[in-house]
């Protein structure tokens, strides 16, 4: 009995009141499987009203979205190199394009030739002087860099008007090297060691920096940049320039339902930047796992120390990374300013590509073209379905932070483990 | 030695002596412009242009040219005695475009004790309004805004004056326009268009239930979803906006943007191949210059011509005709001081009317002020002259800048330039080889207020 009572006592003992626990996640889940429905249904009215709408901002979604991978690559580039979020790669796109437009549009004869000169010695003596300035004593690479400075000034001053894409694709060029090469020489390198957040406030000081160049230089006036002109057939004389592309693309879409607009319609300036984008990509990805410089680049990015310390002259690798984010900064913004302009509103262009980069993996070159064709897609049906600027301005955000909560480290992002 | 040095001077003087001696003897003030004759000496004084504004952020665009105009003014009119005798001079404080810098451009300027203060954005003369009225200190600005002149019930005319139309009155004389001509227009239905983002104040200032009411009586359906996009997107990533328009049944677009705007929009109609059936409208800033340069190396229309050509919109001031004097005496100094046409625009014509402007008012103010308290000093009359007496100046004044547009406030209870016309893009070929032809639609005449119809039920 008295072991009765004893096992019967804890059962009497008063139980305080519970309130019933709640599967949260399970709630979630519920709850965001009725909004998807409902957020399927209504996105499945809105196809089924418009079939041929949603496939033309999905192409347009696309293509745009290989401009933004562009973008996106340049700043990943750093990122991989030195761990820096390039703040600046903005203010260099504006600049490297801005510059590209004037050897582009400027006569011939009106090429000051001492200012080339200047602008070709400067590049090379700082391509030669990468690693220390004694590099430039060696005679052999001085006459090497003697004939590379004869031969670009002939290519800035010498290509007639004809050849003006020639002129103005090395006169680019040769801008953004130097100023890839100046970034890391005047305002990276001296940081070496410092907090890596120093480094990203000189990235901000950097662009803002670009920004007013580009203001100085070239003034506030958005400008046009008719690279692709001549490719294109002029309305009203296209027998004789049957070779050349039609400017708009157009393939009939009216078995898609009926609508007022019966055509796909594509804007073939945005349609070979989309093309030369994804080349760019296949060059850089090659160059990464292909080449020694990738290799280092790499393994540099990995740990700098124990790069060093196993010979690799990490100077040198970080100098190339800044000229390569600067030649990327060039391609985007003379793509970008060809399908629309070129002014001082194109430095803005990054805050498009951020969400594309954090999207596909900070570290990550793939990624980076993923997250900007995602960060394409999202704005462009944004566009479609939300039929204002919520599309460029909200949905790709959503979407950001939707991933970021699933996968903080991006669609193919690193995951970093550090062992304490 | 002495000799050498004073054969030397000899030489500087003669050299400097022959661009003076070179010069133009006339040196007088346009004569095709009714100006009030000074009756006092201002010798020794200075009269400065206080502008505050974005000079280095997204409206820069307009903004710079209309600096470099009144800089050249400002040589051309001090070069013809300025202020009866008084140097005319500027004084900027740049914004970047950052609200936030305004109260200091303001605090800034203030403590020199301005008469009265030029502004560009109308989110700034909103903020500022209260505190200018408090400071007594008018306000010029291009085009403001509904809440910065007249306050957020509509009906308070404060010390901001706009020198253009209200942009809701501008869409109103837009749709007056398309309602009034059914057989170019038949059937219109309008989608509205702006700038979003940070500049959606401006993307949509027209875009009023007022003006849209205005609209419906004229004729002319609006559709009830304006569409914006940021001013750096691309004509791919327009085209989507304007199909939703096309498929709601828009015949005409009409764009509130500067003319990097009007010009995506016309790229991306002629991208869906609807140039021939939808209509392209815009505020006074798309109807410019800098509209035509946008456009040269962009997609062309099925004729070759640029996307613009045809576009009609608003324009509250005599632009583009050389053969206007003013017109052709703006060119002849913007050659002269080696301005390209990237620069010769709406905004430069601006700063020269901005200019002209103020030389009548501080002439009258100045006139006055030395009848009204007898005094005869010119510092001790520009001393005098303050926010109040120049306010009052502008209330009174009927003056045309340039010949341009007509500066005057009838009644004094508006605060907005009221005078519009409708004007159409025309480019003669397919080479821009000088600025477009407007033609001219609709003669100046007032816009309709249709602030007004706030006031309807009281």
């Amino acid at each position: 009995m008295a072991t009765h009572l004893e096992t019967e006592t804890p059962q009497q003992e008063y139980i305080p009141f519970r309130m019933p626990t709640i599967a949260w996640g399970t709630v979630l889940k519920i709850v965001g499987y009725v909004l998807a429905v409902v957020f399927l249904l209504w996105l499945g009215d809105r196809i089924g009203d418009n079939p041929r709408g949603v496939l033309q901002a999905s192409i347009n979604g696309l293509l745009i979205g290989g401009i933004y991978s562009l973008v996106a690559v340049g700043i990943v580039i750093i990122i991989k190199a030195t761990g820096i979020f390039n703040f600046a790669h903005g203010g260099m796109m504006l600049v490297a394009a801005l510059a590209f437009r004037s050897f582009f549009v400027t006569p011939t004869d009106s090429i000051s030739i001492v200012a080339v000169t200047l602008l070709a010695v400067v590049t090379v003596a700082a391509f030669l002087a990468m690693n220390s300035l004694r590099e430039l004593l060696n005679p052999i690479r001085s006459g090497i860099g003697a004939v590379v400075v004869v031969l670009l000034v002939l290519g800035m001053t010498q290509l007639g008007d004809d050849l003006r894409l020639v002129r103005a694709l090395i006169g680019g060029l040769t801008v953004a090297v130097l100023m890839g090469l100046l970034i890391e020489r005047l305002s990276i390198r001296p940081l070496v060691g410092q907090p890596i957040f120093t480094m990203i406030l000189m990235t901000l000081a950097l662009d803002a920096l670009f920004r007013g160049l580009g203001l100085m230089l070239w003034g506030s006036i958005d400008r046009s940049l008719g690279i692709f002109r001549g490719l294109f057939q002029t309305p009203g004389v296209a027998e004789s320039e049957a070779w050349k592309l039609p400017a708009v693309i157009r393939v009939d879409a009216g078995f898609l339902l009926e609508s007022r607009i019966t055509t796909l319609n594509v804007d073939s300036r945005v349609l070979i930047a989309f093309g030369v984008a994804l080349l760019l990509f296949v060059i850089f990805i090659a160059f990464f796992q292909y080449t020694n410089v990738g290799l280092a680049m790499r393994a540099t990015s990995e740990n700098q120390v124990l790069a060093q310390s196993v010979g690799m002259r990490v100077r040198v690798v970080l100098a190339i990374a800044w000229m390569i984010a600067a030649l990327l900064a060039l391609a985007a913004g003379v793509l970008y300013g060809a399908a629309t302009n070129v002014g001082t509103g194109m430095a803005q262009l990054v805050f498009l590509a951020f969400p594309a980069v954090l999207l596909g993996g900070l570290e990550s070159i793939g990624g980076a073209l993923v997250g900007g064709i995602v960060i394409g897609l999202a704005q462009s049906f944004g566009d479609y379905l939300f039929a204002n600027d919520a599309g460029t301005q909200l949905v790709p955000y959503v979407i950001l932070m939707v991933v970021l909560v699933v996968r903080p480290d991006g669609l193919f992002g690193q995951k970093r483990i550090e062992r304490i | 030695m002495r000799k050498l040095t004073f054969i030397i001077m000899i030489m500087v003087m003669v050299v400097m002596a022959f661009p003076a001696m070179a010069q133009d003897d006339d040196l007088s003030l346009p004569d095709f412009v009714d100006y009030t004759e000074c009756e006092v000496d201002l010798t020794g004084g200075d009269v400065t242009i206080y502008h505050i504004g974005d000079l280095s952020g997204a409206y820069a665009a307009i903004t710079l040219p209309l600096v470099a105009g009144l800089n050249d003014a400002l040589n051309y009119f001090n070069a013809r005695g300025g202020v009866c005798g008084a140097t005319l001079s500027q004084s900027a404080f740049d914004t970047g475009g950052d609200p936030n810098r305004t109260a200091e451009g303001y605090e800034q300027v203030h403590a020199q004790d301005p008469d009265v203060i030029v502004l560009y954005s109308s989110a700034d003369s909103e903020l500022l309004r209260p505190t200018v009225a408090d400071d007594e200190v008018p306000i010029i600005i291009s085009a403001g805004s509904l809440p910065g002149l007249y306050g957020e019930n509509g009906n308070e005319p404060g010390w901001v004056f706009a020198t253009n139309p209200l942009y809701a009155d501008q869409f109103a004389t837009f749709c007056d326009y398309i309602g009034a001509n059914p057989d170019l227009y038949p059937d219109p239905v309008i989608g509205y268009m702006g700038w979003g983002g940070p500049v959606a104040a401006f993307g949509l200032a027209a875009f009023t239930p007022e003006a849209i009411a205005h609209c419906e009586e004229a004729g002319v359906e609006v559709l009830p979803q304006a569409q914006t996009f940021l001013p750096i997107a691309d004509s791919t990533s327009v085209s989507t906006l304007v199909e939703t328009h096309i498929n709601d049944g828009a015949s005409i677009i009409y764009v509130n943007a500067l003319a990097s705007g009007p010009v995506r929009v016309a790229e991306a109609i002629e991208l869906i191949g609807f140039s021939e059936e939808l209509v392209l409208g815009s505020v006074n800033w798309g109807l410019d210059t800098s509209a035509m340069l946008l456009s040269a190396d962009s997609l062309r229309a099925s004729d070759g011509l640029p996307v613009v050509d045809g576009m009609i919109g608003s324009m509250p001031f005599a632009w583009y005709s050389d053969d206007l004097p003013g017109i052709a005496l703006l060119l002849e100094q913007a050659a002269e001081n080696g301005r390209g046409i990237e620069t010769i625009n709406i905004s430069y014509i601006l700063g020269w009317t901005l200019a002209d402007t103020y030389l009548e008012m501080y002439t009258i103010a100045a006139n006055n002020v030395a009848a009204e308290q007898g005094l005869e000093d010119g510092t001790a009359i520009l001393n005098a002259i303050n926010g109040a007496i120049i306010k009052d100046t502008i209330l009174s004044m009927d003056f045309d800048p340039l010949g341009l547009y007509n500066f005057s406030y009838p009644g004094g209870e508006i605060r907005a330039l009221p005078n519009n016309r409708i004007v159409q893009m025309v480019f003669e070929s397919a080479e821009i080889t000088g600025p477009p032809t407007l033609v001219e639609l609709t003669e100046f005449a007032p816009a309709p207020d249709t602030r007004l119809r706030l006031f309807d039920d009281e």
